[in-house]
């Protein structure tokens, strides 16, 4: 049995924080995760780092923590941010007095805006519909929340700490009530083990309420499913925002190569199991096509939905899931029903993620005695990037690949670089729509790294490989023979994975009716499944 | 005789599309085949699978002998028949079942003696012969067969400056002789202990039987393809053959163009629109052959409803969009028609037949 002090559970964007800040405080730590990193609501969202203009007139709070953590995010870990900035529109349908409303509370915040005439800003964003009124800036940027997620997991690593993926825990040890430990399951092996430690932390989000009932404690989590389209197109520069009080579809982002819609609000009854309805995407397109009307002919290239874990308070009870507030919430069980050494923290979003971290690790130090103070706010996520190697890299790759490499590799760049002086062919483009190379797809797979995929789709959430239009139907093969040839599974193991998935990245795409991205699954089907009689499209 | 007007214009040039154009050819009749391109062959190899039909659905029988017929005259002649059912590898080191498939491709049956030798080329990083191997004795041994398998690499020349691809290969088999007896001298010590090899589908787009025989004999052992990722080497080149044969019997090949529109007045198409550069080009016909694929259907506006017995597309009320159309082949998808390729070659030839004024009519499953 292992020892630790501290156990996270949840290996979303705030354990990981929890993790990396615990492990600069010096503080050992151990994080588990029951599926892989960044797989629940932090892997299912936009990406949008928030500047708070989204927050501002209905939650200052909310807002002002966006506004500085936005700041804190861009200077920490400059690798996941893509600042593009942000606009929201004022559009001819909306209530003008609202935009006005908008501008004032952004000067009350100190959240920097201008205000920008409807020909600025349709020079700066020419797909907006040509008869809005104006718009505003604001500082919105794109993050990568698989990167983010990583490099704090990896940081933590590099100082101490350790996490395992596909555990899942299955009973929280609580002596007279005081925490003794966790007991988790390997998903992958189904070995079972023990860690001993002092404090159990609960991030589980969507699945908060479902750890929290292993302490014997309930942890009122409100599951509010928000669904995004995935475009194959960056449709816009910038973030566009609606100006208006929030509603659905009323958010694009640009991501990378393509850009992303969403997203409705609904209640369900837990984080597992979404489906999505076609009114629902239907509903989307259409107010998507109200802010920017190109959406009415992109091709939608993947559906997805994730669960916001809205904290309600015992007060809020009654209320829906846009009235209940984006801010966070610690728990400590202590106080509350006296089980010592157990705390949640739940609500809150991607952007204030370290804010969230925080919060839980002032309260873990001071129950421990550790008097050292937070310092992740002024501390680089990633090291710098070996500039030999990156010198290197642009004589041995082009040079799209080479940005693209270096910004998901930072300092591991040089083990890509020095790996394809030795084989040239590792040199080759395997996922041709994110630019990853052989290389760097055997470097998640091999036991170089500190975070090793496991699956066909962690490769996906460390390089983001079958992200594109194919949705992995080519890449998503060569994945797996990469993964067989680097022994990280036998024949047969890695046709297992390739069938778990192919079904994975279908059954994104099985929710749009129309347009090329059929004929693309379509193209996946008969392949594997009628041509190579591999996998049926009807699943095991 | 007008030069833009024809018998029949096919539109399409995946298997139904040139099985179509081949039996209206065959009848005599001015064809035209508009295509944007190889249709499905670039993803497969032609296979034929019978199962999901019902073996004695009308004129299949006759449908087929003309496709093998068709295969055989353009020299990449099919093996097996309807009533087969034979098991073929796959890159995936699955089986898949075939009625009918391409001599190259029909070799890699497991029986109860056969050594099997999996190749693979070094640098072809889309084809693992160890992972192939390894899953082909798995199955092999889970259905009971007795055959065995081994995994081998070979090294062959590049062209200086270039990646090891199935495309380059291809090309090579083709038209240098000094590649042809490199691959040969590389697999023989290979052959030598072994009574099938297997090899990523890299045998020429053009070649011929005798070509592909050639190396066999050489080799003294059966061979096996296997279509990659597309694009399919063996399927492009089943392509290029039947192309080279349709053109032969005179069918005029207009490649590249998508379809702009169909001219359709008072119940007949009169017209295909191509969108070809500056100006679209227009074929007339006194018929017109849909064999455009699943995703087609919007060509003719209302169609919805799939076809009636004369293969012509109908609305939902059953009404016939315009008499001298007929569909053919995957665009039948949509009416629930079943059976791939055996599907496509019977649908295929039977509008080619129609369209010659025969009279052979489409049973719908």
């Amino acid at each position: 049995m292992e020892k630790t002090r501290v156990v996270i559970i949840g290996g979303g964007a705030t354990g990981a924080g929890i993790l990396w800040d615990l492990s600069l405080r010096g503080i050992p730590a151990i994080l588990l995760e029951q599926r892989d990193l960044a797989n629940g609501a932090t892997g299912r969202c936009h990406g949008l780092l928030h500047s708070g203009g989204r927050y501002v007139v209905k939650d200052a709070e909310a807002a002002k923590e966006c506004v500085a953590e936005n700041k804190i995010i861009k200077h920490i870990a400059p690798h996941c941010v893509h600042d593009t900035g942000g606009l929201f529109v004022q559009c001819r349908q909306d209530d003008p007095k609202f935009f006005e409303q908008w501008f004032e509370s952004c000067k009350q915040i100190d959240l920097p805006t201008e205000r920008l005439s409807a020909e600025q800003a349709l020079e700066l964003e020419p797909n907006l519909p040509t008869d809005i009124l104006g718009a505003f800036t604001c500082p919105d940027a794109h993050v990568d929340v698989f990167q983010l997620t990583l490099s704090n997991i990896e940081s933590a690593v590099a100082r101490g700490a350790q996490f395992k993926t596909y555990c899942q825990v299955q009973a929280i040890e609580i002596d007279n009530g005081e925490v003794k430990g966790v007991r988790y399951r390997d998903t992958l092996t189904g070995a079972e083990d023990s860690i001993a430690c002092e404090i159990v932390i609960n991030a589980g989000g969507g699945w908060a309420q479902q750890v929290a009932e292993l302490a014997g404690v309930e942890v009122p989590v409100r599951c509010d499913k928000g669904t995004l389209l995935v475009l194959n197109h960056r449709l816009a520069k910038r973030v566009i925002n609606r100006c208006r009080k929030p509603g659905d579809a009323d958010i694009l982002v640009p991501a990378g190569p393509v850009c992303i819609l969403g997203t409705s609000s609904i209640t369900v009854p837990g984080p597992e199991g979404l489906t999505v309805t076609q009114e629902e995407i239907q509903h989307l397109l259409n107010l998507g096509a109200e802010l920017v009307p190109a959406l009415a002919e992109a091709r939608v290239l993947r559906i997805f939905s994730g669960v916001r874990p809205l904290y309600v308070p015992p007060s809020a009870s009654g209320a829906g899931g846009r009235e209940i507030s984006r801010g966070f919430a610690l728990l400590d069980h202590e106080a509350l029903q006296h089980v010592r050494g157990f705390i949640s923290i739940v609500g809150g979003k991607v952007t204030t993620y370290r804010l969230m971290a925080k919060a839980v690790c002032d309260l873990v130090s001071s129950k421990l005695g550790v008097d050292v103070a937070c310092t992740t706010g002024q501390t680089l996520l990633r090291a710098a990037h070996d500039v030999a190697a990156l010198r290197k890299a642009h004589k041995l790759l082009p040079l799209p690949v080479v940005e693209k490499a270096d910004k998901r590799l930072g300092p591991n760049l040089a083990k890509i670089v020095s790996a394809i002086e030795a084989r040239p062919e590792l040199a080759e483009v395997v996922c041709e729509c994110e630019l990853v190379t052989r290389a760097e797809l055997e470097f998640v797979l091999g036991n170089e790294t500190s975070i090793p995929a496991k699956t066909i789709g962690d490769v996906g959430r460390r390089t983001r490989l079958g992200f594109g239009p194919c949705q992995g139907t080519f890449c998503g093969y060569k994945a797996m023979l990469a993964g067989f040839q680097t022994h990280r599974w036998n024949a047969a193991e890695a046709s297992e994975q390739f069938e778990d998935y192919l079904d994975e990245r279908w059954k994104g795409q099985s929710w749009i009716n129309q347009g090329k991205q059929v004929e693309q699954l379509y193209l996946s089907h008969d392949l594997f499944g009628v041509a190579y009689n591999f996998h049926d499209r009807e699943g095991r | 005789m007008e030069s833009n007007h024809f018998d029949v214009i096919v539109a399409g040039a995946g298997i139904s599309g040139i099985t179509s154009a081949a039996a209206a050819a065959s009848r005599g009749l001015r064809v035209a085949l508009v295509s944007t391109g190889p249709g499905t062959f670039v993803l497969g190899a032609g296979c034929v699978e019978v199962q999901e039909m019902d073996r004695g659905t009308p004129s299949l029988e006759e449908a087929i002998n003309f496709f093998r017929n068709l295969t055989d005259l353009a020299g990449c002649g099919f093996l097996g028949g309807i009533g087969e059912t034979h098991y073929i590898p796959t890159i995936l080191g699955s089986f898949q079942t075939v009625s009918l498939a391409p001599f190259y491709m029909w070799n890699g049956e497991p029986s109860e003696s056969s050594q099997v030798a999996v190749v693979g080329i070094k640098g072809l990083s889309s084809f693992d012969c160890n992972f192939v191997a390894e899953r082909l004795a798995y199955y092999t041994t889970k259905l009971g067969w007795g055959s065995t398998y081994v995994a081998r690499d070979i090294e062959l020349s590049t062209e200086s400056g270039t990646v090891p691809g199935t495309l380059q290969f291809g090309n090579r088999y083709d038209r240098d002789l000094h590649f042809r007896e490199e691959l040969r001298d590389a697999l023989k010590p290979i052959a030598a202990k072994a009574n099938v090899v297997i090899l990523p589908g890299i045998l020429g787009l053009r070649s011929g039987q005798s070509e592909i025989e050639w190396l066999q004999k050489e080799l003294g052992c059966l061979l096996c393809e296997l279509p990659t990722l597309p694009p399919s080497i063996p399927g492009m080149r089943l392509f290029n053959r039947l192309e080279a044969r349709l053109r032969k019997v005179g069918v005029e090949f207009f490649t590249g163009f998508p379809i702009r529109q169909l001219q359709i007045e008072d119940g007949r198409c009169k017209a295909v629109l191509l969108e070809t550069p500056a100006r679209p080009l227009r074929l007339s016909s006194e018929t017109l052959i849909l064999a455009t694929g699943p995703f087609s259907g919007k060509l003719l506006g209302a169609y919805s409803a799939g076809v009636n017995r004369d293969l012509h597309p109908v609305n939902a009320a059953g009404e016939v969009l315009a008499n001298n159309v007929f569909a053919a082949g995957a665009i039948l998808r949509n009416s629930g028609a079943r059976g791939g390729n055996a599907m496509a070659i019977l649908t295929g030839y039977i509008s080619g037949m129609l369209a010659a004024g025969v009279g052979v009519q489409y049973a719908q499953r």
